[in-house]
């Protein structure tokens, strides 16, 4: 009786996906510890059916009327279903490819699943909390196993490697993050939650004063590390080389969403008072993601790096639409990120594919490959082309729209290198298709004169050419067929009160009332209820 | 009434019966290519009865239109977006019945005649599916009831032509020929579509009375200038310029031999060629009211029909030279048409198709029977200078091409007397200078004509002349040798005496006639040859009461006995007598020079040697335009491409350089050393503090 009490006070089925995702993660860990190597049969397809339950859930809380729980710490409004809903995909596209590769590396399955699950947790709760505490307390438990599933790899030093750099990098950037934190627990006078830090900074009224500066590029540096944006992204290809290739494909989205939806909300919420100067923040980073990251790409000979610095390229293009911060602006980085989960997953999981055939993961080990595999060639052509947003696949069309709606809120700037930088990655990812398709048999590659037979009946092998399968007809069509992914990203934005009251400050930045003001009073009504 | 309605209601059936035939046959050419090959003769006898029995509607139309039937118009809408509306159908008027005729009667000898000249040709049953395919589209053209419908089925059959020019497609110059015809018809059509919009932009219609009525509405109460509707009527007239061969768009229709000759006398004399005249008369309501653009066609169809008359006196080619008379007859129809005698234009139009679709069916018939002499090469077979003295072997071409000849020279009463003495003395009425020039060139047309038929008819057989042969081979090679470069040594030239021996051993020594499929046709058209002129005498002009501008109101026709006392004979006479006597005096110069040979024409060209070259190689326009259009262009792709070249793959090239460099180069800030990325970030941090912190 307290306890129902006790929940329905907490408003605690908001975080019903979460707790589908928490009783997954026990029963595949006491499961692995009962049945020992035996539950490699059925754990992945037990942790893909507990994540795609918490997708239903997720979908069941779609324009719940009380989004706020846990008093006001986490807040379950659309906008956070989407996100939360992208990192789930993304885990459950992982878990396929993982499989075999974690089969062949002779690891234990179980505690990898496990481990991307609390990670999987980790970005759900930071996409919806709002509260310092829970802010830092889920950025951590992402962060921590993240470091854990990059040396996952006990044996391969390269891993361990990647792993210790990461962490100490992560380190840096958490402990910067937390003095941010700080800064604004002290400057608000003592305020946890976003709106009320928020609140309390309109009240003092005071015109950007240096402190606020100080703890927003403190707390960016936090999330521009997470999101992986230039001159924060140095750790990146060292990992995305040494770890494992599913974590990478976890990292390069799962994390990435979660960063995302991390910076939406604390900016959006906490910071109206210096937007300029977050704004101006952003769109440097944005800028040189975009250069740096599509023009360093171009030098990379290993398969692995070129997509590191990809994710880094693409999280500059996605960072257009939450500089620009119209509607328009959200949604179609929403829809970007959307499309994004599939085109790099299923580059992904060529990749993997590749890589488990040959053991390379090196560009030039590419060359020739349509004479050996098809498929292969068709699957891995098709995501990449979607990467650099030919049409008519989906990429083109996630750049378009983000494209259109920065040059529609007069962001030309931004756009115009947007659009020379994705003309150099253009280059780079159809120097990779080239590789594959055009190359005569005698300049075949040596591991591709050694490819083995083509078999889809090894153990671990049929999922990830179904999960294979799925992404690159959901890159070839989510383009074309775009409007439901562009509704569903439309309704996320808005829907979304803390959106709405940050588009409309943004229209009209001259409203005598910061409409932040307004809403927080009811925020903080619901919560104290 | 009961009996006629019908008819008009199945009017469409006119275009549409040679359509259906050309596309079953065609379908059965794509499908079953080899099946369809061998059913030579039922495709023929089905596509020639499906031509004969829109023939038939033709002429039922035609004879109900000069009962007075008045003009049957059947529209429904094609296309339609708000206000904007497109419609399609037929109307049968005074004019597109006569053409209708005109064109069936010319298309159905045409296929009689076909199954003759290409008994042994591999395409014969492609040629009847194009001739068929081309028969429809030229039906639909003259039934069109508004522009833009002309302009579908006038782009049809400029793509019909091409087909058939380059018929043998094999030979290069047939390839050459075609694209040559085509690209220049481009020029003119893109003129016709610009200022086809530009008078829908203006007047809002397609439709010709519309059109003009408004163009002169506009004109009047000044929203538009005159100068800028010339500019319309200007472009509008490229189109038939193109289509008609006038000069300076007149490059093709020579070249346009290369087809086979029953095309050269459907399309490239009595039909598609007709076109340009017919569209001309169809926008007579919007050219007559401006004086400027009545004048250009005038001056544009006086001089063409002086130049072409001028080069026709020295090809040797009988085709050639058939079809710079063509050009030179179609220079008359539009010279009558730009002087205001729209009756005349048209009369001469209906005159002229039917003798010169004679004239090229004669030398068709004359080439199937060189080739027996000289075998398959267009070269020898058509070459007048090898001919001589066919009257023996051919007496029914013979006959037909004199027939013909007199038609042309204006000889009465023959046909084309009735039609060039109108046109002349309307022009008289306008400009003497234009009529002078016309006049001059009626002479020099009875000159060429004659020349003409007793190179080949009178005279010697010169076919098995091998010198002759040896000459004209080595002619060929030093034009083409000129053409590859001068100097060049041709190692062609050594064989070419053992080949000409080798070449005669299969032939007969003389030509024979053709079979009666092919002489049928000529006789058949004699009969219009010297006939069909009678309608249209100046006394009683049964055809200018017939056919005339939808603005002018004709007076009623008088009886014969009546018109006869009326007519002003004097002013008939001295016109009359003048083209005549021009026309004699150029007959007995050829009589003199070709037939008695008491002149020798070598000697006359020798004395006149610039005006004689000037003629021989067609005023040297072909020159002119492969020295500005061709090289021209060529010159400035070359120089696009330079530029293409150099500058804009040098900047694309630098940037792509500079961006490998620029990534290769950061690349080496990834030196995989934790303390330095932890560097880079603290410092990060602290230059993004001190710069938003500052701005």
């Amino acid at each position: 009786m307290d306890f129902t009490n006790l929940a329905s006070q907490l408003n605690a089925g908001i975080i019903l996906p979460e707790g589908i995702v928490v009783a997954t993660l026990l029963v595949v860990l006491v499961g692995d510890l009962i049945a020992g190597r035996a539950s490699t049969r059925w754990t992945p397809y037990a942790t893909m059916a507990g994540l795609s339950l918490a997708i239903v859930a997720l979908i069941y809380q779609w324009d719940t009327a009380t989004p706020l729980s846990f008093l006001g710490s986490f807040m379950g409004d659309d906008l956070s279903i989407v996100f939360r809903g992208i990192i789930v995909l993304s885990a459950i596209a992982t878990v396929p490819m993982s499989i075999r590769y974690i089969e062949q590396s002779g690891t234990s399955l179980a505690e990898f699943l496990v481990i991307m699950m609390t990670a999987t947790l980790g970005g759900m709760f930071l996409s919806g909390a709002n509260d310092l505490v829970t802010i830092f307390v889920a950025l951590e438990t992402l962060s921590i196993s993240s470091y854990l599933l990059t040396g996952y790899m006990k044996r391969d030093p390269r891993s361990n490697e990647a792993a210790l750099k990461y962490l100490l990098i992560g380190a840096a950037s958490s402990a910067i993050f937390l003095y941010g934190m700080s800064l604004l627990y002290g400057l608000s006078g003592g305020k946890m939650k976003l709106l009320e830090i928020s609140q309390s900074f309109v009240a003092a009224d005071s015109d950007a004063p240096i402190g606020i500066i100080v703890a927003l590029v403190f707390v960016i540096a936090g999330i521009a590390f997470k999101i992986a944006a230039v001159p924060f992204h140095q750790w990146t290809p060292d990992v995305y080389e040494g770890s494992p290739t599913p974590v990478v494909a976890f990292l390069s989205v799962g994390s990435k969403t979660a960063g995302f939806a991390l910076a939406i909300r604390l900016l959006v919420a906490v910071f109206p008072v210096v937007s300029e100067q977050w704004h101006f923040v952003f769109t440097a980073l944005a800028i040189l993601s975009m250069v740096l990251g599509n023009v360093v790409a171009l030098a990379q000979t290993s398969m692995k790096r070129l997509l590191a610095y990809s994710s880094i390229a693409q999280a500059g293009f996605l960072m257009i639409g939450l500089v620009v911060g119209t509607e328009a602006g959200y949604s179609s980085m929403i829809f970007y990120l959307l499309i994004y989960l599939f085109m790099n997953l299923g580059g992904f999981t060529c990749v993997i594919l590749f890589s488990l055939r040959t053991g390379t993961d090196q560009i030039s080990e590419y060359s020739g490959l349509y004479q050996k595999d098809p498929l292969l060639t068709l699957c891995l052509s098709i995501c990449l082309l979607s990467l650099g947003g030919i049409p008519p696949l989906a990429g083109f069309f996630g750049k378009l729209y983000i494209f259109w709606a920065g040059w529609q809120a007069g962001a030309y700037g931004l756009v115009l290198v947007g659009l020379v930088t994705s003309v150099i990655s253009i280059y780079y990812y159809i120097r990779v298709v080239k590789m594959m398709v055009v190359k005569e048999p005698q300049e075949m590659s040596d591991a591709i004169s050694n490819y083995p037979e083509v078999r889809w009946d090894l153990p671990g092998l049929r999922p990830l050419q179904v999960s294979l399968i799925l992404a690159v007809v959901a890159t070839s069509l989510a383009g074309i067929l775009s409007n439901p992914l562009f509704t569903l990203a439309n309704n996320s934005v808005s829907h979304t009160p803390l959106l709405q009251a940050a588009i409309d400050q943004q229209q009209a930045p001259k409203a005598v009332v910061p409409p932040v003001a307004t809403i927080a009073p009811a925020v903080t009504s619901v919560a104290q209820r | 009434m009961e009996l006629i309605e019908p008819i008009y209601q199945y009017a469409w059936l006119v275009p549409v019966l040679p359509l259906v035939g050309a596309a079953i046959v065609g379908t059965g050419l794509i499908s079953y290519s080899q099946t369809t090959s061998t059913l030579r003769r039922p495709s023929a006898v089905f596509i020639v009865s499906l031509t004969g029995a829109a023939m038939v509607l033709s002429f039922l139309l035609f004879f109900s239109q000069v009962q007075g039937h008045e003009v049957y118009t059947r529209t429904f809408e094609w296309a339609s977006a708000g206000d904007f509306k497109l419609t399609m159908g037929y109307t049968i008027d005074h004019l597109a019945a006569l053409m209708l005729v005109i064109v069936t009667t010319v298309a159905f000898l045409v296929m009689v005649y076909t199954d003759g000249y290409m008994a042994h040709d591999p395409g014969y049953v492609r040629f009847y599916a194009y001739l068929s395919l081309f028969s429809s589209s030229m039906l639909g053209l003259v039934i069109s009831p508004n522009l833009l419908q002309i302009y579908v089925f006038w782009e049809l059959v400029g793509m019909c032509s091409y087909l058939l020019i380059g018929f043998w497609y094999g030979r290069d110059g047939a390839a050459d020929a075609c694209q040559k015809a085509f690209i220049t018809n481009r020029v003119g059509d893109f003129g016709l579509l610009l200022g086809m919009l530009a008078l829908f932009w203006a007047t809002g219609s397609f439709e010709f009375d519309v059109m003009g009525e408004r163009l002169t509405a506009l004109v009047e109460n000044g929203s538009l200038t005159a100068g800028v509707a010339t500019i319309f009527a200007v472009l509008i007239f490229l189109g038939p310029m193109a289509k008609s061969a006038q000069f300076p768009l007149h490059v093709w229709l020579p070249d346009a031999m290369e087809g086979p000759t029953p095309i050269s006398a459907l399309i490239h004399a009595a039909t598609m060629v007709a076109a340009g005249i017919f569209l001309v008369a169809r926008m007579f309501p919007v050219f007559e009211d401006l004086p400027t653009v009545m004048t250009a066609i005038a001056w544009v169809g006086c001089f063409t029909a002086f130049m072409g008359a001028s080069i026709a006196i020295t090809q040797n080619d009988i085709k050639k030279g058939l079809a710079y008379s063509t050009m030179s007859q179609l220079g008359y129809m539009m010279l009558a048409m730009g002087v205001g005698a729209y009756g005349a234009g048209l009369f001469h139009l209906m005159t002229h198709a039917y003798f010169k679709a004679m004239l090229f069916l004669c030398s068709g018939s004359v080439i199937h029977g060189m080739e027996e002499v000289v075998g398959h090469d267009p070269l020898l077979a058509q070459d007048m200078r090898l001919m001589g003295g066919l009257r023996k072997y051919m007496p029914i071409t013979s006959a037909t091409f004199l027939v013909g000849t007199l038609a042309i020279c204006g000889i009465p009463p023959f046909a084309g007397f009735w039609s060039k003495d109108e046109i002349l003395g309307s022009t008289f009425a306008v400009s003497p200078v234009l009529w002078a020039i016309g006049w001059l060139t009626a002479g020099i047309t009875a000159f060429y004509m004659f020349r003409m038929y007793f190179s080949t008819f009178e005279g010697e057989f010169r076919g098995t002349n091998k010198e002759i042969q040896t000459q004209l081979k080595r002619e060929q090679l030093m034009a083409m040798g000129a053409s590859l470069g001068p100097g060049a040594m041709n190692p062609q030239e050594l064989t070419l005496d053992a080949e000409a021996e080798h070449g005669e051993d299969h032939h007969a020594a003389t030509p024979h006639e053709s079979p009666i499929s092919m002489t049928l046709p000529l006789v058949a058209l004699a009969v219009p040859s010297v006939l069909i002129g009678l309608v249209g005498t100046p006394f009683v002009n049964y055809f200018e009461a017939f056919i005339h501008p939808p603005s002018e109101e004709v007076e009623a026709l008088l009886p014969w006995s009546e018109a006869f006392a009326e007519f002003e004979w004097s002013e008939f006479i001295l016109m009359a007598g003048s083209s005549v006597g021009i026309g004699l005096i150029g007959i007995s110069l050829a009589i003199l020079m070709y037939a008695q040979k008491k002149i020798d024409p070598a000697a006359i060209a020798n004395q006149i040697k610039p005006l004689y070259q000037l003629s021989k190689n067609k005023w040297y326009i072909d020159e002119i335009y492969d020295a500005v259009f061709v090289k021209g262009c060529r010159g400035l792709a070359k120089q696009t491409l330079t530029m293409d070249v150099r500058i804009v793959d040098g900047i694309v090239n630098l940037a792509g350089f500079v961006t490998l460099v620029t990534g290769e180069g950061l690349k080496y800030l990834e030196n995989g050393r934790a303390q330095f990325y932890a560097l880079i970030v603290f410092g990060a941090v602290l230059g993004l503090v001190l710069v938003s912190g500052i701005t």
